[in-house]
């Protein structure tokens, strides 16, 4: 089994590695070392370039070992991967320049020739080095994600829920534990098999679980670990599992004790026992849940979370999680730890407030690339996730009424056993020689048992009743209320990529306007010329133009680069030469443009006093008002800009590809594991029902029989 | 004085009721002796209650309840021109059902005159006026009835367990005759007021019996422990009754939406290239439909039982717990009886000492009362010689009078356990029959559940 899994995650390992093989020949043509490209192929992944960590400049100085990944993944000392797939493991730096500068350029984006170079071949490596997951999920070649958590809805082995022992319930649910691992992957089940009270590493007291799970050691063999977790640490692997996986519905975990009720009644461990024993439950739950997803599964957090070797502060303080992004929307969206320059180049709504739909058809795309974004798939899978959670919380509530309910009532049943005892003792008193007699306390007494089974059953059933069906609903609603978190970074996602678009129309514009209003001028300049060579007084207004241009420009141009001042300046002078030698007829020409000109920076400058009224709609400063040196420098900036934005729609496009992918998928399984888990939740009660109704008739068939026997 | 006086009153007027009812014992017993010897089964239900307007508008409405008889005793067998009986055939008595309808009142009335006429037995308690339903109004709902016709029921079978009431002719009249109606008019009237008797109990409240027969000291503890654990009963089984209302009630709203839950997992539909597998989904549509129908099914079953809580046990036990207050009435009944005649003896005792004192001399009168005599010029010695022989007649009526008080203070006592004895048998049949009711329903209620949820579970995939 663990060889099989195992030669599993090699395959996982090299089809990436192939895959992206032939772009990195295309990409690093350049590059004859043809044995260099699989050490290459993510150089830009590297979380640790730029930094002082050991392995910034790569993994050069590791020898190159033949072991298993797993081996690499499971010792401590070992390089700290991302993923174990190899999708993400660090590469060898300083080998090509391209990387450093694309890293130093995260922070002087703008400046970045490289980034321009390299960022096709980020897009482009996207959906490549994401294909194992993809494949994993959608090839069905593993489990489904959530195959197994139907199982994990069982009851923990190990923890006799029932007062009765003889309860078969318990013991099939713990079959169901067996028949379960018999198919691949799912001997992971992980066990908590204890809790209670323990020193954590910094001899605090706390609650500590014992998990128990399977790894494979570096023989590839299987071999159990067994770790103890406090809850505020599966609190926090909760915390970063939602901002490591994004487009994932991470499996919940019960909740944080309220504060009110903190004070009053401080933890101590005989007191919460209830509680201790209920996140034992859920907590187990939570992991096997975990487990069943590939992408939490396969993340190394939650792994070493696994293995008893590792603290979790460390794991905290170590990548992945230290070098998570504080934005998810700036980062790849299927591993947010990746290092992108290009996503930090992403707009960062916080609000969704645009509709989608009206926005996408406003794009005029095809039918087909319309379908590509699955709105409408997206839009029944909401209405049918807020139908089941309207439908699963009245059920939640009933369940709890009912529990609350048959508990009143058992006590009763306690009560009442205790009195019928009573009858049967007072009516014993009576020394009578007629049988009747003597056997009617004996009923009475059996009756009162009766009672007493009635009860034990019911605080049985009720206890049912909550591990099978309330803390599972519980769970439910959870999910599914975690699916919101991952529709909304879809959203987002798509807000980003119509602000990209937005940015890109905007700039197109600009970019026309400023094209036009140049080609206008040109068209003015080349009619003036024209004109000049006749009249000298036009010579002469374009002289004083130009003398013009130039004052404002050395005015303007003071907070810009020296050294395209003094070319632009050099480049004027020209045209003052050229237009110098104009003939002075054009004086009187040039007098009134010379006036136009004066007017216009009248203008300009009360203008510019009240910026408002000078900038368009989009907070720009209409062409007319710039020089031409700015407008220039503008178009200039533009191009770099549009070229960058384009780079980004197609990087954002492709994000959207694999959100929306991945979302779907998992808004999917949900559907389906909540359908799954009902079905096993009417299974288990069904079977609760049937033990307690069992239990009782027994007990009341005897009575009767000892009745008729008065 | 005054008291020992009513005491005395009251004694002489017991001495006829009781005597009367031994006579009348006598006679009934010589009249119907082979009946005595065979004890003839008698069994009776009370069913069917039904809603009468009053038959001339003077009345208002008023509830029937349909009584039926079966008994193999020839004598209720018998036409009423008292000619030869129906059949002699016990087997085929058995199989006659005689049938009347009854209102409550007339249940009353059998009381008060089976109470009159057997004053030493245990008159079995009828159900509670319950005044406050008639001003609520609804004394005509089924719960109110039904519980009623079972309370009457418990009645009618008490004193059929009876070995002296069940021979009673009133009871006969009572079960079979068709004159009842008119017997009832004659006789309501003419009935002696217990007022009497109401007053008495009250002087007597807070007096207690001297020396107390240490059989009585237990039935009392016993009764009264009983008494408590009967009543405890009864307030767990009315809450157990309410909560099992609301558990019911639970599982039909949780039938509701399991309904809802049902009808969202077959209504959707595939989501674009995720297709819903609509094959589990039929199967999880189906098996949500079945556990529903299991669930309802709990919520019904759960309402048969509580409605047996409800109209029959419950009942059983409120009654039984009337039984054991009319015990008590016997018993302090039997304990006045007894302080009657302590407080006969003590006046006797008294009278006897001041006749002593007067024949032995002045001791008895003060110095006073005889200085006033003396000046009155009344004749010391004569008079005293009058209050003497005063005395004594007096005494000697006291003696007679003491010793039909004793008589009839032993005969009530010893009456007084005969019904005990007889109590607590009626009361251990009773609980057989009940506890044996109340296990029959939970093993009908469980068996039916069993059936149901086995069924759903082979039916669940």
């Amino acid at each position: 089994m663990g060889r099989r899994k195992s030669s599993n995650k090699n395959k996982n390992h090299f089809t990436p590695v192939q895959q992206n093989r032939e772009i990195a020949i295309v990409e690093n043509n350049h590059n004859s070392m043809e044995n260099e490209i699989d050490d290459d192929y993510e150089y830009d992944n590297n979380p640790f370039v730029g930094t002082t960590h050991m392995f910034a400049s790569g993994i050069h100085d590791i020898p190159p070992t033949s072991q298993p990944i797993d081996t690499l993944l499971h010792s401590p000392t070992k390089p700290q991967y991302l993923y174990e797939d190899g999708a993400t493991s660090p590469t060898p730096l300083g080998k090509d320049p391209l990387t450093t500068s694309s890293h130093s350029s995260l922070s002087t984006h703008l400046s970045a020739n490289s980034t321009n170079s390299s960022s096709p071949n980020i897009t482009q490596q996207y959906p490549d080095s994401y294909s194992p997951i993809q494949q994993q999920t959608n090839s069905g070649s593993t489990v489904e994600p959530f195959e197994n958590l139907s199982m994990s809805m069982a009851v923990p082995k190990n923890k006799n829920l029932s007062i009765n022992n003889n309860n078969n319930n318990n013991i099939r649910t713990s079959d169901n534990h067996k028949t379960s691992s018999l198919s691949p992957l799912q001997d992971d089940q992980i066990v908590i098999v204890d809790c209670g009270d323990y020193n954590d590493p910094w001899g605090k007291h706390a609650i500590g679980y014992i998990i128990k799970s399977k790894k494979i050691n570096d023989e590839g063999v299987i071999i159990e670990q067994e770790v103890t977790r406090r809850y505020s640490e599966f609190h926090s692997l909760h915390h970063v599992l939602t901002r490591l996986l994004p487009t994932v519905i991470i499996p919940p975990i019960p909740s944080k004790h309220s504060i009110i009720k903190y004070f009053l009644n401080p933890i101590n461990a005989e007191n919460d026992s209830k509680i201790i024993a209920m996140r034992q439950r859920r907590l187990m739950a939570f992991l096997n849940h975990c487990n069943a997803i590939v992408e939490i599964n396969q993340l190394i957090t939650f792994q070493k979370f696994l293995d008893p070797n590792y603290l979790w502060k460390d794991i905290l303080n170590s990548p992945p999680i230290s070098i998570l992004p504080t934005n998810n929307l700036l980062a790849p969206p299927l591993n947010p730890t990746k290092p992108s320059p290009l996503h930090l180049l992403l707009p960062s709504p916080t609000t969704i407030n645009t509709n989608i739909g009206k926005f996408l058809s406003s794009l005029n795309l095809t039918t087909e690339e319309l379908e590509s974004f699955h709105l409408n798939d997206f839009h029944s899978f909401e209405t049918q996730l807020t139908q089941f959670l309207n439908v699963l919380q009245p059920l939640l509530q009933r369940v709890k009424n009912n529990k609350f309910h048959i508990h009143s009532v058992s006590s009763q049943f306690a009560e009442l056993g205790a009195y019928f005892n009573a009858l049967s003792l007072e009516n014993t008193s009576t020394s009578s020689p007629d049988d009747a007699f003597k056997n009617l306390p004996m009923a009475i007494e059996k009756i009162g048992h009766s009672y007493d089974v009635n009860y034990v059953t019911l605080e049985i059933l009720i206890e049912n009743l909550q591990n099978l069906i309330e803390e599972p609903l519980i769970d439910l609603i959870k999910f599914i209320q975690d699916s919101k978190r991952i529709i909304i970074f879809k959203n987002l996602k798509f807000v980003q990529y119509q602000i990209i678009i937005n940015t890109i129309e905007k700039r197109k514009s600009r970019l026309n306007e400023l094209n036009d209003f140049d080609n206008k001028m040109h068209r003015l300049d080349v009619a003036l010329n024209r004109d000049a060579i006749t009249s000298p007084t036009v010579a002469n207004a374009v002289r004083n133009m130009n003398k013009q241009d130039n004052t404002n420009n050395t005015s303007k141009s003071i907070n810009q680069d020296d050294n395209m001042t003094t070319d632009e300046i050099t480049s004027g002078n020209i045209t003052n030469d050229n237009i110098s030698v104009d003939d002075e007829s054009s004086q009187i020409m040039n007098d009134s443009q010379y006036l136009i000109q004066l007017q216009l920076q009248k203008n300009k400058q009360k203008l510019s006093k009240r910026k408002n009224k000078t900038t368009n709609k989009f907070g720009q400063i209409e062409p007319e008002f710039l020089t031409k040196i700015e407008r220039d420098e503008e178009i200039k900036k533009l191009n770099k800009e549009l070229l960058k934005l384009k780079d980004c729609e197609v990087l954002i496009k492709s994000d959207l590809v694999q959100v929306i992918e991945s979302t779907l998928t998992h808004l999917n399984d949900l559907i389906k594991f909540v359908k799954r888990s009902c079905h096993f939740m009417l299974k288990d009660m069904t079977r609760a029902i049937i033990d307690w109704i069992k239990e009782c008739l027994t007990t009341w068939q005897q009575t009767k029989s000892k009745i008729d026997s008065i | 004085m005054a008291d020992s006086n009513t005491g005395t009153q009251r004694s002489s007027y017991d001495v006829d009721t009781i005597l009367n009812t031994k006579n009348h014992d006598k006679t009934d017993s010589s009249a119907t002796e082979t009946d005595q010897n065979t004890k003839y089964i008698l069994e009776i239900r009370v069913s069917d209650p039904q809603k009468k307007s009053g038959d001339h508008g003077t009345t208002g409405a008023y509830v029937s309840y349909q009584i039926s008889t079966k008994t193999n005793n020839p004598s209720y067998h018998k036409r009423k021109d008292n000619s030869t009986p129906l059949a002699e055939n016990s087997k085929l008595m058995m199989e006659k059902i005689i049938v009347v309808h009854r209102r409550y009142s007339d249940l009353l009335l059998l009381q008060e005159i089976l109470a009159n006429d057997y004053a030493t037995c245990i008159i079995p308690p009828l159900p509670d006026k319950k005044v406050f339903q008639y001003i609520a109004g609804d004394r005509f709902s089924q719960r109110f009835t039904q519980k009623r016709c079972r309370s009457l029921q418990n009645f009618l079978r008490r004193i059929a367990f009876h070995p002296i009431l069940s021979q009673s002719n009133v009871l006969k009249m009572f079960l079979m005759s068709d004159d009842w109606e008119s017997y009832r008019k004659n006789l309501a009237d003419a009935l002696p007021s217990n007022k009497d008797e109401v007053t008495d109990t009250f002087m007597n409240a807070f007096k207690s019996v001297h020396i107390q027969n240490e059989a009585f000291v237990e039935i009392k503890d016993k009764n009264d422990k009983l008494d408590h654990t009967i009543t405890k009963l009864d307030k767990i089984f009315h809450k157990i009754v309410k909560k099992n209302d609301t558990i019911a009630e639970d599982y039909s709203k949780l039938g509701t939406n399991l309904q809802d839950l049902k009808e969202l997992v077959s209504n959707n539909n595939n989501i674009g290239k995720y297709e819903a597998n609509s094959e589990d989904d039929q199967q999880l549509s189906k098996d949500l439909k079945i556990f529903t129908d299991g669930i309802i099914q709990l919520s019904y079953g759960l309402s048969d039982l509580n409605k047996y809580l409800d109209y029959e046990y419950l009942v059983d036990l409120k009654d039984l717990e009337h039984y054991i207050d009319s015990m008590r009435q016997l018993v302090k009944l039997k304990d006045q009886k007894q302080i009657d005649y302590e407080e006969l003896n003590e006046y006797l005792a008294k009278s006897v000492k001041t006749r002593d004192n007067l024949i032995s001399g002045y001791g008895g009168n003060n110095f006073f009362t005889n200085k006033i005599e003396e000046f009155t010029g009344i004749n010391q010695e004569s008079s005293r010689r009058e209050k003497i022989s005063k005395l004594e007649s007096k005494i000697s009526s006291l003696n007679i009078e003491l010793e039909s008080a004793k008589k009839i203070a032993d005969a009530f006592e010893k009456e007084t356990l005969k019904e005990v004895n007889l109590f607590e048998e009626t009361k251990t049949h009773e609980l057989k029959g009940s506890l044996g009711n109340l296990a029959d329903h939970h093993i009908k209620f469980y068996e039916k559940m069993l059936e149901t949820w086995t069924d759903i579970d082979s039916n669940l995939k």
